[in-house]
């Protein structure tokens, strides 16, 4: 018997009794569509949670803390991070890049930055880094370019809101930038990042109010014009509040820091800095993908360091949606159970119905195999339809709940967390669509294997002869 | 030439409860191929249980059976069925045809299950429907059809696969007289035509007398075994289209 006949009868047996085939199918598609509405809304919560995390945090990002002295839960000390462990950071698998972070001066306190035209930058961290990897550990420009090759050592990259906030040192006056107060964005800035000419010079600190002596600037007395350099301003950095250095932060080569420490230092023989001694207090690692996170953080802290991560608080909650997903699908899965049984009960009462036919079948030399698939073939057709139904009722449901119910859920939530309009709370992936499917048609197969179990097992002699 | 069916010392014995009851005793015949053979018995005579036998849906106690060169009874399940799908056609006294689907459906299916393609098969059943008078109803469902009209499609499947035997158990039992006849006819003809071996089991000697032999059966005993001088069949002329 060819398997297109196989599918004929199947599809003829249940097109022959369309009510019983719908209500069966309709056990399924009401059983299918609830276990994908469930999950569809877990995977929205996911994906909703992944967005809000990713507003505030940066989520493939390990941070490697040293501050000197510390030490693990065994009371062994946390090893120094230097260049050579950046570098076996960098080969451990996954890793995009790491960056140092070196941030010791501001700049108003203890080196200023300031304008030709008289305005010193105030309260920006100088970030020594290393300039040739900040775009491959994922900084975007606003303005200008990143540091290229042949670039003089006083090139300096700006957090885009550095200079919102200018010390007028000839008038011992502020001047800020303006804001548009509804959404807290900067209009104008007192500087001009990339016009203006911009210098560096070393403060003298009063060693007994500890306040910055600008009077230095552009004083003809040395020893703070000997260090007095202009800076080689390349470009802006487009900054977010997840990571504070980049709005606000100077970012220069650590060599360069150095000199601005050593600068610093000759002038305030009584307010010394420690030199740079090669070791980081402060590391990043930047991870190809935020599912790689937790992996390399393990190998990190394996290596004895001390390493953080927002994934970890992401993971937490994710553990909390898994629970309230897994509770979810199992209300879905009580009812696909239910429309298994159904199924195993239609078809056993199709089989007694066809005891007859069955039994004219096995005598006119049909092979039981066939008649055990065409009757699984009912079965998994069922299964298919209703998994196929459940799939667009489950796609109506989604768009209605996120329609029309989206912002009443959030609210019953405690109030939108200002995620805007476009909340998909239910969320229906193609893999889940495909995977319903599977599972619906696997049902039906299932139930249908000890139906089809009886109809081999008919006796084709007292089929025939009952009359 | 070899024979083809033999039956040797067929011995089948039911249990029921504790006592044992001799269907068949010792039974030993064989039949020739293209013969038209009448098993002749009364009801309970053990002729129905022969005829079982013979077509794989039970076994015996004891004896050997050998169709078409084959022993039927150390056959699987499995494989007497693949046998009974290339070499055997059925005719019953209830028709037991399907009654979901039409006459053509059901003249096909024997062919659907030897994996014969769709239209192929139908061609074929159209032309045996045509062959024995039905052909303008093709397409009617056996619900539809009056007890001859239902046995002449019976007849049709039985015949559509040509196979080696065709066995037809009381083929007449619930017909009048003159559709009796008819189906009579036509079905030795369509045997005549290509040469295939009718079994043909009946309590009926009117029926009887269309065979080339009759082997007589009482309580499970051969009482007889004789061939015919003038079969009725021999003056029988073609098949009526």
């Amino acid at each position: 018997m060819r398997n297109i006949d196989i599918v004929r009868t199947c599809l003829r047996n249940l097109t022959k009794r369309k009510l019983r085939t719908l209500l069966t199918v309709s056990g399924v598609f009401i059983g299918t569509s609830a276990i994908i509405v469930m999950m569809s809304l877990g995977i929205g919560m996911d994906i909703e949670l992944t967005k809000m995390l990713e507003q505030w945090a940066d989520l493939t990002k390990i941070e490697i803390n040293n501050y000197g002295g510390m030490v693990d839960e065994d009371g062994n000390p946390v090893p120094d991070i230097t260049d050579d462990v950046i570098q076996s950071f960098k080969d451990i698998n996954h890793v995009k890049s790491v960056m140092p972070f070196y941030t010791n001066f501001y700049s108003g306190e203890q080196i200023a930055v300031y304008t030709s035209d008289g305005k010193a930058l105030s309260w920006s961290p100088f970030v020594g880094v290393y300039m040739d990897e900040l775009e491959n550990f994922g900084y975007r420009l606003k303005e200008g370019r990143f540091k290229q090759q042949g670039d003089p050592p006083t090139t300096v990259l700006f957090g885009n809101e550095v200079g919102s906030n200018v010390y007028l040192y000839e008038y011992d006056e502020y001047e800020g930038a303006e804001y548009d107060y509804e959404t807290w964005e900067i209009i104008s800035l007192p500087i001009d990042h990339m016009n203006d000419e911009f210098f560096v010079i070393p403060l003298t600190r009063n060693p007994d109010t500890w306040m910055p002596d600008y009077s230095v600037i552009g004083s003809k007395t040395a020893p703070h014009m000997e260090y007095n350099e202009e800076l080689n301003v390349v470009g802006v950095l487009d900054g977010d509040w997840s990571d504070y250095n980049s709005v606000r932060g100077i970012f220069i080569d650590i060599g360069y820091m150095k000199n601005l420490i050593a600068a610093y230092n000759e002038v305030n023989p009584d307010a010394q800095y420690a030199e740079f001694d090669g070791v980081y207090n402060n590391v990043s690692v930047r991870v190809d993908d935020m599912n790689h996170v937790p992996q390399v953080e393990e190998q990190i802290k394996a290596m004895g360091y001390q390493a953080w991560s927002y994934n970890q608080i992401r993971e937490n909650m994710m553990q909390q949606i898994g629970t309230i997903q897994l509770l979810l699908a199992a209300l879905g899965a009580v009812s696909l159970f239910v429309a298994a049984l159904n199924i195993t009960n239609t078809m056993i009462m199709a089989i007694v119905e066809r005891t007859k036919e069955i039994g004219i079948m096995k005598v006119l030399g049909c092979d039981v195999g066939k008649i055990r698939l065409m009757f699984l073939g009912e079965s998994a057709t069922i299964g298919f339809l209703g998994g196929l139904v459940g799939i667009l009722m489950s796609l109506g449901f989604s768009f209605i709940i996120n329609n029309f119910l989206g912002e009443m859920f959030m609210n019953a939530m405690g109030g939108g967390y200002g995620m805007g309009e476009d909340i998909k709370i239910s969320v229906i992936p193609p893999y889940l669509a495909f995977a319903a499917l599977v599972i619906s048609m696997a049902v039906g197969i299932v139930a249908g294997l000890y139906p089809a179990h009886r109809s081999v097992k008919i006796s084709a002699l007292s089929a025939i002869s009952h009359e | 030439m070899e024979p083809m069916i033999t039956v040797k010392n067929l011995i089948k014995i039911y249990k029921v409860g504790s006592e044992k009851v001799v269907a068949l005793n010792d039974l030993t015949f064989d039949v020739a191929e293209g013969e038209i053979c009448c098993i002749l018995g009364t009801s309970g005579s053990g002729k129905s249980t022969l005829l079982n036998m013979l077509a794989g849906l039970e076994k015996p106690t004891r004896g050997e059976i050998v169709i078409a060169g084959q022993r039927i009874e150390k056959m699987s399940e499995k494989k007497v069925t693949n046998f009974r799908q290339k070499n055997v056609g059925f005719i019953f006294q209830s028709y037991n045809l399907l009654y979901g689907i039409t006459a053509l459906e059901n003249v096909a299916m024997p062919l659907m299950f030897r994996g014969v393609k769709k239209k192929k098969r139908e061609k074929i059943a159209f032309l045996m429907l045509a062959m024995v008078g039905l052909a303008k109803r093709v397409k009617h469902k056996p619900t539809q059809m009056s007890g001859g009209q239902q046995q002449r499609v019976g007849i049709a499947r039985a015949f559509a696969a040509r196979p080696k035997i065709v066995f037809a158990d009381e083929p007449t039992g619930n017909l009048d007289t003159k559709t009796t006849l008819e189906v009579m006819e036509l079905m030795v003809a369509l045997c005549r035509k290509n040469n295939q071996t009718l079994i043909l089991v009946t309590h009926d000697r009117d029926i009887a007398s269309y065979a080339d032999r009759i082997i007589r059966i009482s309580d499970g005993e051969i009482v007889s075994n004789e061939y015919k001088k003038i079969s009725k069949i021999n003056q029988f002329e073609g098949v009526k289209r």
